[in-house]
C-alpha cells in the first residue's frame, strides 16, 4: 500500500492539493506497529493480565465486540482474534457488502468541503496543559477545503485510502 | 488524499495487521479519533506534501466516490471527472492516474514499468 501511495502522492504534487509553504503540515505521529491484532489488545485491554479479555475490560460498543468475540462467550483470546484472519472463519456476513456506484469519468464530480488533517489539539477540542489540567484549546477555525474551489484554476488529484 | 473509513481494522469485517510492520488500528468511533488515525496515517506514510482531508463519519464522501478501501480519481478544471480507477486493490493503478494527470497538464506520456499480477 505504501509503495504505491507513494508514486501517486509524488504525481500529486502537481495538484493544487499539495501543500503550499504556508500551510501546516501534519506533525508525524508514531506508526503503530503491534506485532499482532492480538498484542495490540492485549496490551491496549487486558487490565488483569490472564490473557483473556472481557467484554467490561474491552469496555466498548457491542456492534465491535461482537465482531471479535466471534463464539459468543463474552471473552477474547489469541485463537480467536487470529482465527478471524482466515476469511472462512468470519461468517457469512463478512463476505456481504453494499458496493455504492462509482461515478463515471465524464461525469461531474461530487462536490465536498472536508477538514484538512492539522495538530488535533489546536481545534478547539479539549487538551491537557503542562500542568495536566484540561483546558479548552484557543478557538482555531479548522482548515476546510471545498473541491469546487479550484474549478476553473486546476484539476485536482483524489487519492482515497487509509492507514490500513 | 482524502481520509477514508479504514479497510482492516482490527474490529472490522476484515481485520489485518501486524505482520511485516503493517500497522494495526482499530476503527474509530469518533470524528476526533478518525482525526487522530489520519494523522497518525500521514506521518507515518510520510504524507507531506500532500495535503489530507478527513470523510466525516457519515462516510458521504467516500461513498459518493465509491472510494471504500481506496481508489484514484483526477477531476478537470471544468469539475468533471477526467479520470475514474477502479476499486482498490486490485483496480487501484498510480499508473493510469498518472497518465490521466499528464494529459491534463499537457506533458508527454511515458512508458511505465511493467506491475506484477494482484
Amino acid at each position: 500500500m505504501k509503495k504505491k501511495m507513494m508514486l501517486v502522492c509524488s504525481l500529486a504534487l502537481l495538484s493544487p492539493l499539495a501543500w503550499s509553504g504556508d500551510d501546516p503540515a501534519p506533525k508525524k505521529a508514531a506508526p503503530q506497529t503491534a506485532e499482532s491484532i492480538w498484542e495490540f489488545l492485549v496490551e491496549k485491554y487486558d487490565a488483569d493480565g490472564d490473557g483473556v479479555i472481557t467484554m467490561k475490560e474491552y469496555g466498548k460498543d457491542k456492534e465491535h465486540w461482537e465482531r471479535l468475540d466471534v463464539d459468543g462467550d463474552g471473552k477474547l483470546t489469541r485463537a480467536e482474534v487470529d482465527a478471524r484472519k482466515n476469511p472462512n472463519l468470519r461468517g457469512k456476513k463478512a463476505q456481504e457488502r453494499k458496493v455504492p456506484k462509482a461515478p463515471k469519468a465524464g461525469s461531474k464530480a461530487p462536490d465536498f468541503e472536508l477538514e484538512i488533517v492539522v495538530d488535533v489539539t489546536t481545534l478547539g477540542h479539549e487538551s491537557e496543559t503542562p500542568d495536566g489540567e484540561k483546558d479548552k484549546a484557543k478557538a482555531k477555525k479548522p482548515e476546510m477545503v471545498r473541491l469546487s474551489s479550484f474549478r476553473g484554476k486546476k484539476p485536482v488529484a483524489l487519492l482515497f485510502g487509509s492507514y490500513t | 488524499m482524502v481520509y477514508i473509513n479504514e479497510a482492516h481494522a482490527l474490529d472490522s469485517k476484515w481485520p489485518m495487521g501486524g505482520k511485516n510492520g503493517a500497522p494495526v488500528v482499530e476503527e474509530p468511533r469518533t470524528y476526533k479519533e478518525r482525526q487522530e488515525v489520519a494523522k497518525t496515517c500521514a506521518g507515518a506514510l510520510d504524507m507531506a506534501p500532500i495535503r489530507m482531508v478527513v470523510d466525516g463519519m457519515d462516510n458521504k464522501v467516500g461513498e459518493a466516490y465509491a472510494a471504500w478501501p481506496d481508489r484514484l480519481y483526477l477531476v478537470d478544471v471544468k469539475g468533471k471527472l477526467a479520470y475514474a480507477g477502479g476499486p482498490g486493490p486490485f483496480s487501484f493503478s498510480p499508473d493510469e492516474l498518472e497518465d490521466a494527470i499528464r494529459v491534463q497538464l499537457e506533458l508527454e506520456p511515458i512508458q511505465h514499468k511493467a506491475q506484477p499480477k494482484r
